[in-house]
């Protein structure tokens, strides 16, 4: 009987689905300023409230005279601020067929897009919105981004717990939800095989494959050695391949799921199109060893972003390490950008004489031109902005391309 | 399983920080709606409920301790509202008698079988209606239905039978499994 009831309830009420995007909505329509703002009103007596009218009145009656009288000085008016639209945090990072660079900003829940002619532009978040113009979308913490061949622009929107698209349009519409029918939560890499499904690695160790006709099936990585894994960011090789990422215990502090247990092995996985899972770098002990050597002895520390140049060399952003490394296709592993000491020093020094600061979402052009996201702070301090930047794969050169102050068109 | 409030979101969340605010309540606001929705059946005042209920939540961060069970909290937060927008002077004459939730071709079937068994939920009185809702399509344990509705345990039992007995005429026992 139990049974019955608990379907036939079910069965009544689940005619009506909860609204696509109402958390976002009831999360947007909260005062935008501090919270405090919003707190219990004061509630005055009648006694108390009719003293406090008597008292603005006559404050108003004295001003007046006063300002009559020539005896207040005229202040200027400010107009409104607005919330400055520059780069926080920028995080992951895709190159378009035509050369254009998409860099998604954490702490600043937008996504920017530095155009072939070095201008930047907004591309997506900042609003309160969902679905419809990416510009008027309300984004929250977007991470990794891939791109298709026809241009559409993939969001994971890590906290939002979506898998966001970006037309050439404009519009921005929702693929994948937290929850049914996939059960993916925590959303932190997104990227898409020769088929155009997208896959998805979630925070709490879960990489599901949804198909383009909606079906989704979970990798199975129960033969991933140990220790207990922590996904990041992935991608496809031209055989099909695809790479992920594990990082680095407390490489995030799980905010949204304290309940699961945090891993990360340091590693860079591979799964092959029959779905078998290699370890191709890292020991699994977090650290930095090994350049000139096998990537499979080296060691690694939170690995973030993993691109491929035209040759089929990997990259990595080592980012705990403050590097970028390579592995080539003998597996050797060297460093391409960093000295391992965190900071910014500037450009003019090669690539690998230059201090980097938590580098994270990369991306390669077919002209070798690697950008990468110097992330230079730990995704929760917006007092350190970050900055894009490029290594020239040919000349070593490092420059950097975007940081808090360059103008944005919005 | 466990949906405490860390001590770090809390902090933040009371400093004015939307998106630990989002990380503590957004999870749940899916079982939100879905608990307005048994309750009002009306999607749009479903909507209304859960908004106004977030704003509620809000406000009432100042009283929320780190390693309260967050579930419970805010869908607590949830049923009072449903409760308030229930007693509204004109809401029962203009909503119950509007359509019922949506209309779709893929769901023409179930609610030609549903209506039965929600037009009997929607006779129910409140209290009673509320606990079926909360237990058996929220899926909700007993104790934390009690928790939700500020009632004794007991007292969620004694309910639930109530409405169940009430409701037993509806329950289609051919269709038990779907």
């Amino acid at each position: 009987m139990e049974e019955l009831i608990r379907d036939q309830i079910h069965s009544a009420l689940e005619v009506e689905p909860t609204p696509a995007h109402l958390r976002a909505h009831v999360m947007a329509s909260l005062p935008v300023a501090s919270r405090s703002n919003a707190g219990p009103t004061l509630r005055l007596s009648g006694q108390w409230a009719a003293g406090f009218v008597a008292a603005f009145l006559a404050l108003a009656i004295i001003t007046g005279l006063l300002y009559s009288r020539g005896l207040l000085p005229l202040v200027p008016v400010r107009p409104p601020t607005v919330p400055p639209v520059g780069l926080i945090s920028p995080e992951g990072v895709a190159v378009a067929p035509d050369g254009s660079v998409f860099v998604s900003d954490f702490l600043g829940d937008r996504v920017f897009r530095l155009k072939p002619d070095g201008k930047v532009v907004l591309f997506a978040g900042g609003g309160v919105a969902g679905d419809g113009p990416a510009t008027k979308a309300w984004l929250n913490h977007p991470g990794e981004l891939a791109i298709d061949p026809a241009g559409n622009l993939y969001v994971a929107d890590a906290t939002g717990g979506t898998i966001r698209r970006v037309d050439d349009r404009g519009l921005i519409s929702t693929l994948v939800a937290a929850g049914a029918p996939f059960h993916v939560y925590g959303m932190a890499g997104v990227a898409l095989d020769g088929s155009g499904a997208v896959w998805v690695s979630a925070f709490y160790g879960s990489i599901t494959r949804i198909d383009q006709n909606g079906d989704g099936s979970f990798l199975d990585t129960s033969a991933l050695p140990s220790p207990r894994w922590l996904p990041g960011y992935m991608a496809f090789d031209s055989a099909g391949n695809l790479y992920i990422s594990d990082r680095s215990p407390g490489a995030t502090d799980n905010p949204t799921y304290p309940q699961n247990p945090i891993g990360g092995g340091c590693r860079i996985v591979r799964v092959t199109p029959e779905r078998k899972l290699s370890v191709i770098a890292g020991t699994g002990v977090c650290g930095f060893s090994g350049d000139g050597g096998p990537a499979a002895s080296a060691q690694l520390n939170d690995p973030g972003g993993i691109a491929f140049d035209a040759a089929g060399n990997l990259y990595v952003a080592d980012a705990n390490n403050h590097r970028v490394r390579r592995i080539d296709d003998n597996g050797i592993i060297t460093t391409v950008a960093g000295t391992g000491i965190a900071g910014y020093s500037g450009d003019s020094r090669p690539a690998t004489e230059t201090q980097l600061e938590y580098p994270f979402g990369i991306g390669i052009t077919s002209a070798g031109l690697l950008y990468f996201a110097d992330a230079s702070c730990s995704c929760w301090n917006p007092s350190a902005p970050g900055r894009v930047r490029v290594v020239n794969l040919s000349t070593g050169k490092i420059t950097t391309v975007m940081d808090g102050h360059t103008p944005v068109q919005t | 399983m466990s949906d405490e409030a860390s001590e770090h979101l809390v902090s933040r969340a009371k400093a004015g920080d939307r998106h630990a605010f989002d990380e503590l309540v957004g999870p749940h606001v899916d079982r939100a709606f879905r608990h307005a929705f048994g309750m009002l059946h009306d999607r749009e005042a479903a909507e209304d409920a859960v908004q106004e209920a977030t704003l509620r939540a809000w406000r009432k961060l100042g009283n929320l301790r780190p390693g309260t069970p967050m579930r419970p909290w805010f869908l607590g937060i949830v049923a009072n509202q449903c409760r308030t927008t229930l007693r509204g002077r004109w809401w029962s004459v203009l909503r119950f008698e509007g359509p019922l939730g949506a209309t779709s071709a893929g769901f023409e079937d179930r609610i030609v079988r549903g209506h039965d068994v929600r037009a009997a939920l929607r006779k129910l009185p409140t209290d009673q209606r509320e606990v079926l809702v909360l237990h058996y399509y929220l899926d909700l344990p007993v104790h934390e239905v009690a928790a939700i509705a500020g009632i004794p345990v007991g007292t969620v039992k004694s309910r639930m039978s109530r409405g169940i007995l009430a409701m037993r005429p509806f329950f289609r026992v051919g269709e038990a499994v779907t």
